[in-house]
């Protein structure tokens, strides 16, 4: 049996994928995008994660490791030469300290996920793989998801499709929904905000139409990035460019994840973006409708 | 005659009522006039003096229902208590500070004045033993009844019974008949003064000559269209003492259907002119209940106009408590608008399982599939068949925390293992539940010595057939709800147990888990963590359901064993919190569930206040692990959504199939309330007792309390999460 590297298995989700869903966060991923909100998922290895709320700067962890420091009578933790052993944890004596991040074998995964089949059943719903991008585990993404099959329990993959294609081909067969993230369709822009050229992504777009499988575009929206009308009218494109594109929805730029820095201790360059009003987003919302028609 | 002229000649009563006649105190002298007649009889003549020389209510206004909720019946003594409680339980008060006052003439007066005295504070103080007792009575009026017959029907039941008993030496039965004509005669004299002082009101509106026109045809007779049904129910109501229009979705249907002059808005205006008055009367919400939807006896389903128009009522009102029966065919118009109520946050109606009740009569109880169709609620949710029951409610109950917190510090140290820990608890279950049986027969039967609720006795169905009061068991049904608490803490802390005993507490002596506890975890902080950090019930724990299960199969399984002193009385376990969760904490210790000494316990069959981090279909899942449909009593889950759950209606859409799920798989009841400001405001002092609330946007989510200070300000702000 394969083993994964799973940061959250997250109950009733209304937003990946029709139905009522759990969906299954892989940790690690190729992209690096300026705005994400998933941070902990970057890494394929656990990290640590700080709870303040249980913190009661104590300095038991200070006093263990480097990583870990008080500043103005509060706890602050790098990850930057972190070897993640963990001791800090067992030293902390009111669990302010855990890993984020359990290998888990596929069984005791699906065994969560079968819980909620009743759900499942009543709604449409399944699983959804997330992440980070969940095919960068592909071996332990398709037990999952053949698992899932074998129980006749709708599946869906979220992926940025910034992997290989072989890796999208090994899954694809087990896989009833693709919901692709189109984040950027600008080359230079793609390179400059996610780290990578998006050729591959769209290549492996087209390739998975080619396979006859059903896609749903999903599409951050981010102040001065990419909401451009250029932008918004290629995406039209793509949408309209095959069949097997059966939906696409916009995700307008939210800062919900931005605390987590400080929780897991990462360095990010955490460019704050300019979070879209109500306004604008109407805005969006009626160019995503005048895509559709 | 009247009362009042009866009571003219001093010496034609007991020494006792001249006594009390002398001194002021009237009614409670018609009660003593004859100490040789029964207990209903001298009630029900001193209910009839009441209802002969109370004032009547005064007209508000505009006013449509029977009576406007400011009413109270006059005092008619200051040496007396209040009138209204008499009218309700038939019971005699004095006003002890008062009638202390009272001067006697002899050592003879004297010992009468003491008597007295000692009758009302023995009734006031009835024996009980605070670890089991229940209080408080549910019941509904015969509605049905009274609407095909009018309350002349009842004039003729007792005509009959009376020809029956006649030639008989049944002399009990044939004062209990009569004092039923006692409540009839004084209910025709106040309604007759009440339409008299309607008629004296000058240049009348529409509504009150409606009024004055229904009142010459109900009670005593047949209504004959909606209105009339309508104050029918009113009356009923009012002379029941019990709030509770139970289904008036079916009820009332007849008469909608058959009505020229009432169109939807008009029977919408009426209803809620009703749950108006009801919601002013009670001064706390959770008292009074509506039971709509469900089920005919020939299994179609009652789903019409006027139940969603129930629906549409309770909108922003605290009472009455509204139940919508759901079942699987239950039409979506009536989803959408049970929808737009909880998102608007309004928490009503609760939907509840129609089959869960009806099979669970039928197959459990073996009562007739046309009497379980009509179960309805009472008070919070105390479960009733529609006008023939009297039902023991909850005040206090069972509280199986209470019982482990015994069995923890008397046999922790002894039991080697946690199977002979968690038998031994098995085995405190059972004795403290026969106990309790014990305990409460007691009080039911010192209770039905004391009060007599003439009008419930007249108005519940089986009462006047059996010629037996109300309380004594008179009631067709008499049900005794065994309240269960701490059900999930102690699930909790037997599972902490359980991890003592297998070492994953680490290394800690039973003793010192015992000091924990009785230093209120003073001391032990590590321990704190250790069992706070241990998995909670309501997340996903098979150990912790399978345990969940079987503990409760064994509650539900001892209580249903237990018999009632009134005639054909058994016990219904129910999972109903209403206060009383916050109440039963206080007379328990610290706990190894992690929670502190006297706080409250869990206040549903979920898990306890804010431990299911993994969101609401596992919280559901677990929940389900408790065998509900052995709860016929109702086990109710209070689901917390945040508004983003009713966003748009792809997500209206998926959170009604949450709730229906929840409901197909066996759960009995659920009442949504939306995550409000309030509740995220508590979370930001107390993020430990939060870790429930989930925030979602767009394919994101996170716990509440994880996110930035700044960024939980903002969540804050929207009106939607």
């Amino acid at each position: 049996m394969k083993k994964g590297m799973v940061f959250q298995i997250q109950k009733f989700c209304t937003d990946d994928g029709p139905g009522i869903r759990t969906t299954v966060f892989l940790k690690g991923c190729p992209l690096n995008c300026l705005w994400c909100h998933n941070p902990e998922g970057l890494s394929t290895k656990k990290i640590i994660a700080i709870n303040y709320n249980k913190c009661v700067v104590c300095g038991k962890c200070m006093e263990l490791c480097d990583c870990h420091k008080i500043s103005e009578n509060k706890h602050i933790y790098n990850s930057e030469n972190c070897t993640t052993c963990g001791k800090c944890i067992d030293i902390c004596k009111t669990s302010a300290i855990s890993f984020c991040g359990k290998e888990m074998d596929s069984e005791s995964v699906m065994k969560s996920v079968l819980a909620d089949r009743a759900f499942y059943k009543n709604s449409g719903g399944g699983l959804t793989l997330s992440g980070g991008e969940p095919l960068l585990q592909d071996d332990f993404a398709l037990e999952l998801l053949q698992k899932a099959k074998e129980e006749n329990i709708h599946t869906c993959v979220e992926t940025s499709l910034g992997v290989g294609l072989e890796k999208i081909e090994k899954v694809a067969p087990f896989v009833d929904l693709f919901l692709c993230d189109i984040k950027e369709t600008d080359e230079e822009n793609h390179k400059k905000y996610i780290g990578i050229s998006n050729k591959l992504i769209l290549e492996n777009l087209k390739k998975l139409c080619e396979m006859g499988k059903k896609i749903k575009l999903r599409c951050p929206i981010i102040p001065s990035v990419n909401d451009r009308e250029n932008h918004f009218e290629i995406l039209g494109k793509i949408y309209k460019s095959h069949e097997n594109i059966i939906d696409i929805q916009f995700m307008p730029y939210h800062i919900l994840g931005q605390g987590k820095s400080d929780r897991y201790g990462l360095n990010l360059s955490e460019k704050a973006f300019e979070v879209p009003s109500d306004e604008t987003k109407t805005l969006w919302n009626e160019k995503l409708k005048a895509i559709k028609e | 005659m009247k009362v009042s002229e009866m009571m003219k000649n001093d010496f034609a009563m007991s020494p006792f009522a001249r006594f009390l006649q002398k001194n002021g105190m009237k009614t409670a002298s018609v009660f003593y006039k004859n100490m040789n007649e029964s207990m209903m009889r001298r009630a029900s003549r001193a209910v009839r003096f009441l209802l002969e020389e109370t004032e009547t209510p005064t007209y508000r206004n505009g006013q449509v229902v029977f009576l406007n909720s400011d009413f109270k019946p006059r005092l008619v003594s200051v040496n007396e208590s209040d009138c209204l409680r008499l009218l309700i339980t038939g019971e005699i008060l004095v006003k002890e500070d008062e009638y202390q006052k009272i001067p006697t003439e002899s050592d003879y007066e004297e010992q009468i004045k003491k008597t007295i005295l000692e009758n009302t504070k023995n009734a006031r103080s009835m024996k009980c033993i605070m670890r089991y007792v229940n209080l408080g009575n549910h019941t509904s009026m015969n509605f049905e009844y009274v609407l095909k017959y009018g309350f002349n029907g009842y004039r003729q039941m007792i005509s009959k019974k009376l020809d029956e008993l006649k030639d008989t030496d049944d002399y009990y039965a044939i004062e209990f008949q009569e004092s039923m004509l006692d409540i009839m005669i004084g209910m025709e004299d106040y309604i007759d003064r009440y339409k008299k002082y309607l008629k004296s009101i000058k240049n009348p509106d529409d509504k009150l000559k409606r009024l004055i026109s229904a009142l010459e045809i109900v009670p005593f007779n047949p209504p004959r269209d909606f209105y009339e049904a309508y104050i029918m129910m009113g009356i009923a109501m009012f002379f029941g003492e019990s709030q509770e229009p139970n289904r008036i979705d079916q009820l009332l249907l007849p008469f909608y259907e058959n009505d020229d002059k009432v169109n939807r808005e008009e029977a919408l205006f009426l209803i809620r002119e009703m749950f108006v008055d009801i919601n002013e009367r009670m001064h706390h919400p959770g008292t009074t209940h509506v039971t709509i939807g469900g089920s005919y006896a020939d299994g179609t389903a009652v789903y019409n106009e006027l139940t969603e128009l129930c629906v549409i009522a309770i909108r922003a009102l605290r009472s009455p408590n509204v139940s919508l029966c759901m079942r699987e065919d239950m039409p979506q118009k009536l989803w959408d608008e049970y929808m737009y109520n909880i998102s608007k946050g309004y928490t009503q109606p609760a939907l509840v399982n129609d089959k869960l009740y009806v099979e669970g009569f039928v197959n459990k109880y073996n009562m007739p599939r046309e009497d379980a169709v009509k179960y309805v609620f009472g008070g919070c949710s105390e479960i009733m068949i529609q006008g023939k029951t009297s039902c023991d409610a909850i005040w206090a109950g069972y509280n199986m925390l209470d019982i482990l917190e015994d069995t923890m510090y008397n046999n922790l140290l002894c039991c080697n293992t946690f199977e002979e820990f968690y038998e031994l608890y098995k085995k405190h279950l059972k004795i403290t539940i026969k106990e309790m049986e014990q305990q409460n027969n007691m009080r039911q039967t010192d209770f039905s010595l004391h009060y007599t609720y003439p009008f419930r006795t007249l108005l519940v169905d089986g009462c006047i057939d059996s010629s037996t009061a109300f309380t004594a068991g008179g009631a067709k049904y008499n049900f005794t709800c065994a309240a269960i608490f701490g059900a999930s803490n102690t699930f909790n802390a037997m599972y902490a147990i359980k991890k003592l005993y297998s070492g994953e507490l680490g290394n800690i002596s039973k003793e010192d888990f015992l000091k924990c506890f009785a230093n209120n975890y003073k001391g032990y902080e590590e321990l704190y963590t250790k069992i706070c950090d241990l998995d909670k019930f309501g997340n996903y724990n098979e150990e912790l359901n399978d345990m969940a299960h079987d503990l409760m199969t064994k509650v539900f399984g001892e209580i249903k064993t237990l018999r009632g002193s009134r005639a054909n009385s058994f016990y219904i376990p129910t999972m109903i919190f209403w206060t009383t969760w916050i109440e039963m904490g206080k007379i328990v210790g610290a706990t190894p569930d992690g929670r502190f000494a006297y706080q409250p316990l869990a206040d549903s069959i979920g898990a306890t206040q804010g431990t299911d981090k993994e969101g609401p279909t596992t919280a559901l899942g677990s929940a389900l692990s408790i065998p509900q449909e052995e709860c016929v009593g109702t086990a109710v889950y209070n689901l917390f959504l945040d508004g983003s759950n009713f966003e748009t209606e792809e997500k209206l859409q998926k959170t009604q199939t949450l709730i229906k799920t929840y409901m197909l798989e066996g759960g009995c009841q659920v009442q949504v309330n939306v995550v409000d400001r309030k509740l995220l405001e508590d979370a930001l002092i107390h993020p430990e007792k939060h870790e429930d609330i989930i925030v979602r946007v767009g394919g994101f989510s996170d716990n509440f309390i994880y996110l930035s200070d700044e960024i939980k300000k903002q969540v804050m702000n929207r009106n939607h999460l």
